[in-house]
């Protein structure tokens, strides 16, 4: 598929618009392109000096601001979860956040079980750096407010119950689902 | 309306989409990120680890960035010439920033850049307590010396957008 045809299929589903130079979603809201390999050297980095727990609070401020952000200005996320939930699946895939799959979802009882494939940035690092970085910690703490504003499940603090990183086939976050974590 | 770097590598083919990822030379994946949530993560590591580290954080990213972009752009050197417009169209491409002016004499590099669309959010949120713009000097820096094959510049932060300037303006000293 060409980009033009890429951009016009965005641009159809009325997610992306690009304007002297700067990418916008819905023509409203700025967003930022980042090579995946940058992304995930940057990550890394600060997986590295300051721990997994402080890249999930920057992933899950970031994603408030961003989840406000399109509530704000797009007025998003008014409609019912499961129209929610395709929005989101759409959005995060064409923004190059992979393929996420919810698997199960009791959002009153702050329960989620989801799973993600062909993230650029965490294949990345896979490839540089191994088992040996975090860099999903960030993506984590993105998806567990989007989780939480947009479909509406409450407390939700995703746990990694498999990863990429690690060898898995993907990775599996997780929130109040498994009675004992089986975090690896 | 599609600008001209992202025509210009249309009708090249150096940017597609394909199963709905954005690649460009067919194989470097992009991951987009709210702008304003950028600056708040700047802004953050700023706070907590001060601006030595984010200066360091600009030059792993930069050099990430550009050491790919040389590298693919070897593979087809008859097609790509290295020269600033090729620096001024990869820096905008790799989505960080549109930079108004590249001036360049024999002794340093001048670049001005304005309307960023993360400097911008960072000068309404945190005002002249923002420290994006020596983020993002860090990664024109890195640009400037993996291109010109310069091992060591001095940058000097000299006009800043979010400081009471129109624009941000950096100066690189060969």
């Amino acid at each position: 598929m060409s980009i033009v045809n890429y951009l016009k299929e965005s641009i159809l589903k009325r997610l992306i618009k690009v304007e002297d130079g700067r990418v916008k979603m819905f023509g409203k809201i700025d967003y930022i392109m980042f090579p995946g390999v940058a992304m995930a050297e940057f990550l890394h980095q600060i997986g590295k000096d300051m721990g997994e727990d402080y890249l999930f609070d920057l992933g899950y401020k970031a994603g408030l601001d961003g989840a406000n952000e399109m509530i704000e200005k797009l007025g998003l996320f008014a409609n019912s979860i499961p129209t929610n939930m395709n929005i989101i699946n759409s959005m995060f895939e064409t923004l190059g956040f992979g393929k996420m799959n919810i698997k199960v979802m009791h959002s009153e009882d702050g329960q989620i079980l989801l799973t993600l494939v062909e993230h650029p940035v965490i294949e990345y690092a896979k490839l540089k750096y191994g088992n040996k970085t975090r860099v999903c910690a960030l993506y984590r703490g993105i998806f567990s407010i989007h989780a939480e504003k947009d479909l509406k499940v409450k407390n939700c603090k995703l746990i990694e119950t498999q990863c990429v990183l690690k060898g898995d086939a993907f990775c599996e976050w997780s929130s109040n689902y498994f009675k004992k974590s089986k975090k690896t | 309306m599609v600008n001209n770097i992202f025509e210009d590598l249309i009708v090249r083919g150096g940017l597609v989409g394909n199963n709905n990822q954005l690649k460009l030379f067919r194989k470097i994946d992009f991951s987009m990120y709210p702008a304003r949530a950028f600056a708040i993560t700047i802004n953050d590591i700023y706070n907590k680890k001060g601006l030595d580290y984010l200066i360091k954080l600009g030059k792993i990213m930069g050099e990430s960035a550009a050491v790919m972009f040389r590298d693919e752009i070897n593979k087809m050197k008859s097609l790509i010439k290295k020269d600033y417009q090729t620096i001024k169209n990869l820096i905008e491409i790799s989505g960080f920033g549109k930079i108004e002016e590249f001036i360049e004499d024999e002794k340093k590099i001048t670049i001005r850049i304005k309307n960023h669309s993360v400097i911008a959010p960072s000068k309404e949120l945190f005002s002249n307590k923002s420290s994006v713009c020596s983020f993002y000097g860090e990664i024109y820096g890195a640009f400037i010396r993996i291109f010109k094959n310069i091992k060591k510049l001095k940058i000097t932060h000299t006009k800043c957008g979010c400081n009471n300037g129109e624009f941000c303006e950096w100066v690189y000293e060969k």
